[in-house]
């Protein structure tokens, strides 16, 4: 009887061992990173503990941007075909970002075609990256289902970076959120930026793309919070060279002022806004033209 | 067989406290379902959260202008009342907080330009009826938000 006992108890303690999650498993280890930058890193943990970033999806910034008047312009897409060009991880995961962007930049006009070779795309490099299968395979099911309308596609492609983000945090994977989110928004900006033929002052998208430094310096906190290895600090340089040209930005100054509708409706107006001079956006534009294609060569 | 009884309930009673460290299934577990408003979209992913009683959490995030945002926060029924804050990142001024509105956890904003706000939430726990909160105790608490052009 007391065997049986044993037997039994040790069998719950296996599974509930076994019900644990495995974190770090798929963490890479961060060999030659110096002891000095882990413990800077680890203390920057400690004290941004209960500090959350969140920020916006690529097709969330694209749609930002869209209040601008983006045009669908497929030739600035990255093909593809070079996708099987990129086998160190790093790349892959960055490139894993700009595709998830060109998806999203698909979606945003209903270009259901181009976005199912995107899909597939993504589908083999979320493979190869131990993405779940399972997100994939619902995600190409949908848009098969529901094909041709904006909104659907635009949710779906949200909904696929959402839970590809959450999927990688849950298993301390920050640091791969972090490229592939590198990737997809220095993918928005060149995107957008292609669009700009000729500055002018009053040019929407441009004022559009200024107030995106707002998502990017969240990003770049974010990277700060989960910084390690050696491969997140060669894109962390990516995206210090873009929030330091955000930062190069003329900024308008205005005092923020709250007004109380009802009893539980604010609104938030003044407030700093950015405005990019002739020269600080072609200086711009030529940055994330060039940080794009060394990432897509 | 009381024997296996005891084991039973031990190991029920660990699972849940293992389940319960992990906020990611909270949105099925409590009333924190998220409640659409007509023709509002869902804003960056929702959030669960474990945090201690008084600790507060901090969220950084952007609002794009020309568009109204309803943020919700939630928690489990023994935490109430949440302090909810809105900060100026620059200044750190604070913007708005829900204490003059008797801590409402449901805030709809307007916002003309686009603006990085800090979201500062503490559970305060004091309307926690029969129950006695131990002061380790912690709460999952849920973000979600919904936004919409004007």
């Amino acid at each position: 009887m007391k065997k049986k006992i044993y037997f039994f108890v040790g069998f719950l303690a296996i599974l509930l061992l076994s019900s644990c999650k495995g974190r770090g498993v798929d963490n890479k280890q961060p060999n030659d990173i110096s002891n000095d930058m882990a413990s800077d890193s680890n203390n920057i943990k400690k004290t941004l503990r209960n500090v959350y970033y969140l920020f916006p999806s690529p097709a969330e910034i694209l749609s930002a941007i869209n209040q601008g008047g983006l045009v669908y312009e497929p030739e600035f897409l990255n093909s593809t075909e070079k996708s099987e060009k990129y086998v160190k991880p790093n790349d892959q995961y960055l490139n894993l970002g700009i595709y998830i962007a060109d998806l999203s930049y698909c979606a945003l006009f209903a270009r259901n075609n181009d976005a199912e070779a995107y899909l597939e795309t993504i589908k083999r490099m979320s493979d190869e990256l131990s993405l779940s299968t399972e997100i994939n395979k619902e995600l190409i099911e949908k848009v098969k289902e529901k094909a041709n309308s904006m909104d659907s596609l635009v949710k779906i492609t949200d909904e696929f970076f959402y839970k590809a983000v959450n999927e990688m945090e849950g298993n301390n994977r920050q640091n791969d959120v972090a490229i592939v989110s590198i990737g997809a928004y220095i993918e928005c900006l060149y995107l957008a930026v292609n669009q700009v033929k000729k500055y002018s002052r009053d040019n929407l998208i441009i004022q559009k793309i200024a107030e995106q430094k707002y998502a990017f310096n969240i990003l770049f906190l974010y990277c700060m919070k989960h910084i390690s290895g050696e491969e997140l600090t060669k894109s962390f340089y990516y995206i210090k060279q873009i929030n330091d040209a955000f930062g190069k930005f003329s900024e308008h100054k205005e005092k923020v002022n709250v007004k109380k509708e009802g009893s539980s409706r604010l609104i938030i107006s003044g407030g700093n806004t950015s405005v990019a001079t002739e020269a600080e956006f072609i200086s711009f534009k030529e940055n994330i033209i060039k940080i794009r294609n060394s990432i897509t060569k | 067989m009381k024997k296996y009884k005891i084991i039973l309930f031990l190991f029920g009673f660990f699972s849940f406290i293992s389940y319960s460290q992990d906020c990611n299934y909270y949105s099925s577990m409590a009333d924190c379902r998220i409640i659409m408003h007509r023709d509002y979209k869902i804003y960056l992913r929702p959030k669960f959260t474990l945090i201690g009683i008084n600790d507060t959490l901090t969220y950084n995030i952007v609002f794009n202008g020309k568009s109204d945002y309803v943020i919700t926060l939630c928690t489990g029924k023994n935490f109430y009342p949440i302090n909810i804050m809105l900060m100026q990142p620059s200044t750190n001024k604070e913007l708005y907080n829900n204490a003059k509105d008797d801590y409402i956890e449901s805030l709809g904003i307007g916002f003309d330009n686009t603006q990085n706000i800090i979201l500062k939430v503490i559970i305060l726990a004091k309307k926690t009826g029969k129950h006695k909160i131990n002061k380790d105790e912690k709460a999952c608490v849920s973000l979600s938000m919904q936004y919409k052009p004007f």
